[in-house]
């Protein structure tokens, strides 16, 4: 086992894609000398060279147009898109075109493309640029959506998607790049489609992913101090979504706090919610299924502000002991 | 199967049979369009379709100059381009009739008209689309260093306007990519004259920041069409980076069958029916002696028949199966 | 428009206990259908409506204590105004509904609001949910209620043992039961320790019965000129009638105890002693002609004295069978308030304590109660020798207003040569 940070896994993941497949390549804005804006490509310039880490210009639509293109005729491309929030310049291309130019066109070609993007806030980047956008994303049917929370799962998600033969979202997490985890030396890949049980619990299941699982698994230390023992479900893919694994904790724990730092109004966790209320799970609940996500608001600059906008570790907390 | 045989690009002055080839394809466009508007004053065609009626020199001339390897992605009212591309009419036909056996499996329709297995990436609905993926399969052409291959879109005036027709331009001309640029001027972005949506008409004018070169041509004389195409593939496809054309023409059709034509006068639309592109090829091919009325009567009646045939088989064919609805969604 | 009030449903009942309304406000009800349930110094039972229209009020919540005849509620047409006089037990106030995420939502003012999982419990565990008590925020049942109340009834306890339980709040799950199949007794919460915190006094809540019965007590001791006297009577002839007649146990259709012996006794007895079967009254003394023979029988919610009525008129067979099914009704709380009144002379039997005589207490009106102790093999001079008989210990308790020690005296005396010659009188 070796110990690497978030970004280095997906770096590494990248790496050794690329080595096995010619067809690999990499596309965006300033990932070459720069090494991209949160330095996730390091390296790989030098490994790789100007012809497969190659910077575009600001032009979203360009690039993200050109990776269906590639993609649809034969090659493998990654790009990477330096904030999640500037998927709405190029959003065309991740509604109307990657995930539907296989249907219409009656299954003759697939669009095997990665899109690498930064998410989240935390950073004090502020309105326009620390959005979670994954709840619009699922709505897409032909994509996959992908939101891992430490290295290890960073790693084996993003080889997982590469060799994947569909459109794949993979929503990195801003303030998790310089966190740490042990990868093991030898190879490995996670399947998509597959929650993790981050920690085990009686009591309640907090559902959850991205910067929140942290946070929660936190919240679960101070909870077990007061005897109080929640469980924390990594979904890890949201689509697609391990359905099973929720249901089987809840019916274990009998009561559900999905946790995540998307707005909680229209986001995830309502799906998650109606997927728990519609399921054998439903006639385990012991309190009613609550989410916990950011407040509805823009994301403000003030780091307080900001910081009180999403869920904490205390507000976590509160909502446990409340459904007890 | 509707006969395509493309004669080589190098030889610009065009052969006999690259004429018939031309002809041929010119009349089962027309044919086509023809029976689609037909079928669908009569209830038989689902949803909306754009006829390319006036358009077929475009079409037919661009693609005959072009190789079978080559990527091409058509525009919406494509039918004529498909045609030329080599996709099978039966196929066609079913497709715009929803069934089974359609091309995209009747999953796609008229809109979404393509054939990857051989390079036409069809049609796109959303406007500017296909010039970014265009311009992406021309990275795989270059990434592949592929020789003697190149990327075609074709994209109409209004299209022009799409901030991503811009960006695709500036794409494939700073990494010199083997993209060609076909602009089908038919004066219209639906019912929006041309001189209302950029200050100057002269679409080729486009090409200059990107350092393209660029031709503005008559897109209703198919020769010209194709001598252009031919000598623009060839630029392109020497590693010289992108090139612009615009072809332009006129839509004698309106822009969708629910167009009631009331942006432009009877006038107009009569003058243009005399620019015929296919009148104008009658017209030269008789002229000059390369085939009689009654040969080129013979063809048309044919390409006529072909598209009668195609429109039984696609009477003939099942709609999909409920089961197949999930199918293609996930490779 | 009608009152509904606490009926009176005995001779000398003075309080009743509305356990619970069958009925809500706003519902129709119909003349003499069931429209609570009321428990009485005696029994519990249901009480019936006195007249047909909507319940327009309530008075009284579930669980008080009124006197006899006290107004509870009012039946009428729907809408009428009932007297301003009377005080309405309030509604209970409509649940408020949540406001703002992510506070918990209110359970709504319908009863019987529980989470999922506890209506899944309660359904396999077949509790009614309203029968358990819920503790979430918002008035729902959740499943550790339910599991809750699984417990407590499983818990095998006398009712007065829960009630202790409840009232001293210790877990019954938690008590080891010394009654009849384990089964918790209001002595096995009080001795466990758990029901008293810190030097605090248990508080044993008053059953109806048990203020019935102290009253009663009271009463009587108050009320007559009560005195006891006692014999020892060798049994040992009666013992060996006994088992012989058990041997035939099949024939007779009875099994025939000393308890039924000596009730026969007693009333044999009473044919020559007709002052034992009397009451005393200001005026006069009343001697009835018919012995409604009473037993006193204990039962894990009480005293009780269960009556066979015209006991002279039956045979051993018939009083024994008379006796089993009244004891039998008795335990299983199915008296009803004919079965406990027009007592006019008890037996009361300590046999099966190490008691020999003892000083029942006479109930009112009754002149005369027999108490029988223990049978103790014991030397005893038999026949001008000394040898092991079987002795018995017989107490009489009687009201020296009816009649003197000297009578007191022969009734002693005819019960001993009874006892002592069985045969005596069995052919009466």
């Amino acid at each position: 086992m070796k110990e690497l940070t978030y970004a280095q896994a997906i770096n590494e993941a990248m790496c050794e894609e690329m080595e096995r497949d010619a067809n690999v390549f990499m596309m965006g804005e300033d990932i070459a000398e720069y090494c991209g804006a949160f330095g996730v490509s390091r390296g790989m310039l030098e490994k790789f060279g100007k012809d497969r880490i190659m910077n575009t210009p600001i032009a979203e639509q360009s690039y993200v147009g050109a990776a269906i293109g590639a993609a649809m005729a034969g090659m493998r491309p990654i790009v990477e898109l330096m904030f999640s929030d500037f998927m709405c310049v190029c959003f065309d291309e991740l509604v109307n075109e990657a995930p539907k130019m296989r249907f219409m066109f009656g299954g003759k070609v697939k669009v095997p493309m990665v899109m690498r993007t930064a998410a989240g806030a935390g950073t004090g980047a502020a309105a326009q640029h620390s959005q979670s956008l994954e709840a619009c994303l699922t709505h897409f049917p032909g994509l996959k959506v992908v939101i891992p929370s430490t290295p290890y799962d960073a790693k084996g998600l993003l080889k997982t998607a590469i060799r994947d033969d569909n459109p794949v979202m993979f929503l990195e997490q801003k303030t998790l790049y310089r966190t740490k985890g042990m990868i093991p030396e030898e190879e490995y890949t996670i399947p998509l489609g597959v929650a993790d049980v981050k920690r085990e619990g009686s009591d309640l299941s907090i559902i959850t992913y991205g910067r929140m699982v942290q946070m929660s698994l936190q919240a679960a230390d101070k909870l077990a101090e007061d005897g109080i023992h929640v469980e924390v479900v990594d979904l890890r893919s949201l689509l697609p979504l391990d359905r099973e694994s929720i249901i089987r904790s809840v019916k274990k724990t009998h009561r559900a706090l999905i946790v995540h730092e998307a707005v909680q109004f229209g986001g995830f966790g309502g799906e998650v919610a109606g997927q728990i209320a519609d399921s054998e799970a439903f006639y385990y609940l012991d309190a009613p299924i609550r989410r916990l996500g950011a407040l509805s608001c823009p994301i403000p600059f003030n780091p307080n502000l900001e910081r009180e906008t999403f869920p904490t570790v205390e507000k976590i907390i509160t909502q446990v002991k409340s459904l007890l | 199967m509707s006969s395509t045989k493309k004669p080589s690009a190098e030889a610009v002055v065009p052969s006999k049979e690259l004429m018939a080839t031309l002809w041929r394809n010119m009349n089962l466009a027309r044919c086509f369009e023809e029976r689609v508007q037909w079928l669908f004053s009569k209830g038989l065609v689902h949803g909306t379709t754009h006829l390319g009626i006036g358009e077929e020199a475009t079409g037919s001339g661009t693609i005959a100059a072009l190789k079978p390897q080559d990527y091409v992605f058509g525009t919406h009212r494509g039918h004529g381009q498909a045609i030329a591309k080599g996709i099978d009419v039966n196929h066609m036909m079913a497709e715009i009739l929803a069934r089974s056996t359609g091309v995209c499996k009747g999953k796609g329709g008229s809109m979404h008209i393509a054939d990857p297995d051989i390079h036409y990436f069809g049609a796109d609905g959303i406007l500017g689309a296909s010039a970014v993926m265009c311009v992406g399969t021309a990275l795989a052409i270059h990434k592949r260093k592929e020789q003697d291959r190149i990327s075609v879109v074709f994209f109409g005036d209004g299209t022009s306007n799409e901030g991503a027709t811009w960006e695709a331009m500036n794409l494939a001309s700073i990494w010199q990519l083997p993209v060609l640029f076909v602009c089908v001027n038919n004066t219209y972005g639906m019912s929006t004259p041309i001189a209302d949506v950029m200050r100057d008409t002269d679409i080729s004018k486009r090409a200059y920041p990107f350092d393209m070169p660029s031709k503005s041509i008559d897109g209703n004389n198919v020769l010209e069409v194709y001598k252009t195409i031919a000598e623009a593939r060839a630029y392109v496809s020497g590693g010289n980076g992108p090139m612009l054309v615009v072809e332009n023409t006129y839509r004698i059709s309106g822009h969708s069958k629910s167009d009631g034509n009331l942006y432009r006068t009877k006038e107009e639309i009569a003058a243009w029916k005399e620019k015929c592109p296919i009148k104008a090829f009658r017209k030269y091919l008789v002229e000059n002696g390369i085939f009689t009325e009654v040969e080129l009567d013979a063809a048309a009646q044919d390409a006529s028949d072909t598209i009668s045939a195609a429109e039984a088989y696609a009477k003939s064919c099942p709609e999909p199966s409920i089961d197949d609805l999930l199918s293609d969604v996930y490779a | 428009m009608v009152e509904v009030f606490m009926p009176k449903a005995g001779m000398d009942m003075k309080e009743g206990t509305l356990i619970r309304w069958l009925k809500n406000v706003g519902d129709p009800v119909q003349l003499d259908e069931p429209i609570m349930e009321i428990e009485t110094d005696k029994i519990t039972m249901e009480a019936e409506a006195p007249g047909t229209g909507i319940l327009l009020a309530k008075l009284v919540e579930d669980g008080t204590t009124v006197p006899v005849l006290q107004t509870i509620g009012y039946i009428g047409k729907e809408g009428e105004k009932i007297p301003d006089t009377a005080s309405v037990i309030p509604d209970t106030p409509t649940a408020s509904e949540a406001t703002n995420a992510p506070a918990a939502p209110a359970a709504p003012a319908a009863p019987l609001a529980a989470t999922p999982y506890a209506k899944k419990l309660a359904q396999e565990a077949g509790i009614d949910l309203a029968d358990i008590v819920p503790s979430g925020t918002a008035g729902e049942i959740l499943a550790r209620d339910v599991e809750a109340a699984s417990a407590r009834k499983s818990a095998k306890a006398t009712s007065l043992a829960r009630k202790v339980a409840e009232v001293n709040d210790v877990d019954l799950t938690s008590i080891t039961g010394t009654g009849f199949r384990g089964k918790i007794r209001k002595d096995d919460v009080l001795g466990s320790g758990a029901a008293a915190p810190a030097g605090e006094p248990v508080r044993i809540p008053l059953t109806p019965i048990r203020a019935a019965i102290a009253r009663n007590m009271y009463n009587s001791q108050h009320s007559m000129a009560q005195t006891s006297d006692s014999v020892e009577i060798d049994v040992t002839d009666l013992m060996r009638l006994r088992r012989s007649l058990l041997s035939h146990q099949e024939r007779l259709g009875t099994r025939i105890t000393i308890n039924d012996l000596l009730s026969y006794a007693a009333v044999k007895m009473i044919q020559t002693h007709p002052l034992a079967n009397a009451s005393y009254t200001d005026t006069e003394i009343l001697s009835y002609p018919y012995v409604n023979l009473s037993m006193a029988v204990a039962t894990d919610y009480g005293l009780t004295s269960p009556v066979v009525h015209h006991a002279d008129r039956m045979s051993l067979v018939e009083l024994s069978q008379a006796l089993r099914k009244i004891v039998i009704k008795a335990r299983e709380r199915k008296l009803t308030m004919d079965d406990q009144s027009g007592a006019t002379f008890t037996i009361t039997n300590m046999g099966i304590f190490p008691v020999d005589n003892f000083n029942p207490i006479l109930p009112s009106p009754q002149s005369c109660i027999i108490g029988f102790g223990r049978c103790v093999d014991k030397p005893a001079v038999y026949q001008d020798e000394i040898c092991i008989r079987t002795m018995m210990v017989l107490s009489v308790t009687y009201d020296h207003r009816v009649f003197d020690g000297g009578e007191v005296g022969h009734i002693m005396q005819t019960m001993k040569e009874y006892i002592e010659s069985p045969e005596l009188f069995l052919v009466l």
